[in-house]
């Protein structure tokens, strides 16, 4: 009889455990069963229990009946027992788990609990992005683009306002006209999917129109004959819904004379008409207006920039921001603080070699977690961060046929200039360019800035003559430390300190001619 | 409910007569029915003594949750004891500020988690407050428990009843209450 009740026991906490485990997403949960005059408990025993892991308790005993022994009766308390070696805890793996995906941020990242889970940015970018308005969000691949144009997306959902996500990516590289037919057509159909009655009606007649002009063919003077009637189908939607929002998300990767044309002929159908515009780019590769033809949005006329970027010209808030997410991250997951798997030195460093990037940085901390954890170390150490920034190298040469495909092979093999000036030539990882030289050699920098391979430390100091301003750069961390290791390089400081100009002033001047040829 | 947890739940003192919380099971709707009787002046008058007697509940509660910090770490029983009754009557002056609730009777401490929808950390404390009170009951009434017979530790349970009693502050100063 007793063995028989204890089976029960074990089967109906099992059950419960079950379910806990899938809702928290923990592999491993740690629990004892308390049997006490009154009845069994059921005890999960958590690092750090947090308002998350009561809600699932909550609802798991609402959903439990009566003929498990558990119901109403399964509480949680805090886990006292210092464990050996905190990067084996299940809070740790699952911390891995959940940076890992939400390392890539689409519109079903974090599903509902994406305003919960939403880190604001240092700069308050959040007020902008949901203003009535149109924005341009620029900054690296990694530096919370998407996020930030998921946020407004969210706030969208929540007051039940019209709103379309069209990922550019899709259309990576096109530079022929059809790609205008096609983005109008990706909006249009989303949009019909929210409307109804004689709106429905006409949003279907414009995509059998876009439709026709896909499978026929069809001339930029075709299309601007359709312009006028979306326009007129766009405002009859606004008049319900008191405005339309259009998210396009990386914008950069198109060709970037359909960058202009795309942004023309949404502009020409949004403009006074309370649809509005919110676009994701890289800075350096991202082109939205064309002066001499005066064609596409121009800012600050006719959009709003919102820097989500200031590479490592802001150390300190770099520093906050990158704090802040990983804390969140960490909770989330059960763990007391980011502190509590590593010391303040390893995040100070984590965000000088991620050069302030938020990806870049979760992506090389989940590395450098799991490359510690290998070794048994039992909190993450700086020299794993620096092994897992290298092998981020990769990845950002990898980036390199996303974001400028049609470019790659130059670029590479301007870096490699760039690069043997500083770890053969000069032996150090930052330099400095002057400003308004060589105009396409400079564009060329910039490119390398865009794609994270190198970083600014300062936008202008005048290190000889007051005429002669130079750009503070330095090569980006993964090409030279860890298993790259290039221990004759001077290291410009390790951490996100306030940089001296004496410092800047010292550093090796870069000839941009080296570079030409590949601009 | 089993007879343990019946005898644990013994009801607190009523209020001495005359007294507005005897004049009716809830003072708010007593207000609500009278409020086109009584001058508005009058209405303040009850508005300001369910307010008092608000805060003297939490007043009693914070008192029961101090003399449970200042006991020795050996008395576990008593210290969980007090702490449960922090908490208990600290709910309850949220109650009667809110919804004009005031009970006497013994049931009412199966409503320990009855707080407002927007009260904050709501799941923690829909967990773990009744938790302590399972443990005040074990606690008072078990002459064989020993302490790791706690659901939740000691210095668990006092965190809990700190941050509850810090929550229900804020809550009744949001409303208006000079605690």
């Amino acid at each position: 009889m007793k063995t028989d009740r204890l089976a029960v026991v074990e089967r109906d906490a099992q059950r419960v455990i079950s379910l806990f485990k899938s809702r928290s997403m923990f592999h491993e949960v740690i629990y004892t069963i308390k049997d006490r005059a009154d009845g069994p408990y059921l005890v999960l025993e958590l690092l750090n229990p947090t308002e998350r892991f009561y809600g699932i308790v909550e609802n798991i005993s609402k959903e439990l009946v009566d003929d498990n022994l558990f119901a109403g009766r399964v509480t949680i308390k805090k886990r006292f027992k210092p464990p050996v070696n905190r990067l084996s805890l299940p809070e740790t793996a699952l911390l891995q788990k959940v940076i890992a995906e939400s390392l890539t941020a689409t519109s079903s990242t974090f599903g509902d609990e994406y305003l919960d889970r939403y880190i604001r940015s240092v700069s308050g970018a959040e007020e902008q992005i949901t203003a009535r308005s149109n924005n341009i969000v620029l900054g690296r691949r990694g530096s919370g683009k998407s996020s930030l144009l998921l946020y407004a997306m969210h706030k969208l959902k929540e007051e039940q306002t019209p709103y379309t996500w069209t990922t550019i990516q899709t259309y990576e590289g096109r530079k022929d006209f059809l790609v205008v037919v096609d983005i109008f057509l990706d909006i249009v159909s989303q949009l019909a999917a929210k409307c109804a009655g004689v709106s429905l009606m006409e949003m279907q007649l414009i995509l059998s129109k876009l439709e026709g002009f896909l499978d026929e063919g069809c001339t930029e003077k075709q299309f601007d004959v359709l312009v006028p009637r979306v326009r007129r189908a766009f405002s009859a939607v606004v008049r319900g819904a008191g405005q339309i929002v259009l998210f396009l998300d990386d914008i950069h990767v198109l060709h970037e004379t359909m960058q202009i044309m795309v942004l023309s002929k949404l502009y020409s159908i949004t403009r006074d008409n309370s649809v509005f515009l919110k676009i994701s780019g890289i800075e350096q590769l991202a082109k939205n207006w064309n002066a001499s033809l005066r064609k596409g949005i121009e800012t600050p006329h006719d959009a709003q920039v919102i820097k989500l970027d200031h590479n490592l010209t802001m150390p300190g808030k770099s520093l906050d921001h990158i704090s802040s997410i990983l804390d969140a991250r960490a909770t989330y997951c059960g763990l007391p603080s980011i502190g509590y798997i590593c010391g303040s030195e390893v995040i100070q460093r984590l965000v000088w070699v991620a050069a302030g990037v938020p990806r870049d940085a979760l992506s090389i901390f989940s590395s450098a977690a799991s490359r510690a954890a290998i070794k048994d170390q039992k909190r993450v150490s700086i020299t794993s961060v620096n092994e897992a920034a290298s092998v981020m190298a990769e990845t950002k040469i990898n980036d390199l046929a996303l974001d400028a495909s049609d470019r790659k092979p130059k670029i590479e093999e301007a870096f490699d200039v760039v690069r043997k000036f500083c770890i053969s030539e000069q032996k150090k990882n930052a330099f400095l360019v002057e400003i308004g030289s060589n105009g396409p050699a400079m564009s060329l920098v910039k490119e390398l800035i865009g794609l994270r391979l190198l970083h600014i430390l300062h936008e202008g100091v005048t290190p000889h003559q007051a005429v002669r301003r130079y750009m503070g750069l330095m090569l980006d961390y993964g090409f030279y430390v860890g298993i790259r290791a290039a221990r004759s390089v001077d290291v410009f400081q390790k951490e996100p300190d306030e940089i001296a100009a004496k410092d800047l002033r010292n550093l090796p001047i870069f000839p941009l001619n080296l570079i030409a040829p590949f601009a | 409910m089993s007879r343990r947890q019946d005898r644990a739940t013994s009801p607190p003192l009523p209020v001495k007569t005359p007294h507005l919380l005897n004049a009716g099971s809830n003072c708010r709707k007593l207000l609500a029915e009278l409020s086109g009787i009584l001058p508005a002046s009058a209405n303040e008058l009850i508005e300001d003594e369910i307010n008092r007697n608000a805060i003297a509940l939490f007043k009693l509660g914070e008192g029961h949750f101090l003399f449970a910090k200042g006991l020795n770490k050996a008395l576990w029983r008593q210290k969980i004891s007090r702490l449960y009754y922090g908490a208990y009557n600290a709910r309850r002056a949220i109650n009667l500020h809110g919804s004009g609730k005031y009970s006497v009777d013994v049931s009412d401490h199966k409503n320990i988690d009855s707080l407002p929808g927007s009260f904050p950390n709501s799941s923690t404390y829909s967990v773990q407050l009744p938790t302590l009170r399972n443990d005040r009951n074990l606690a008072d009434y078990d002459h064989e428990a020993v302490e790791a017979d706690l659901l939740i530790s000691v210095e668990d349970a006092e965190d809990l009843v700190t941050q509850f009693l810090s929550d229900v502050a804020n809550y009744l100063t949001s409303k208006g209450l000079t605690l």
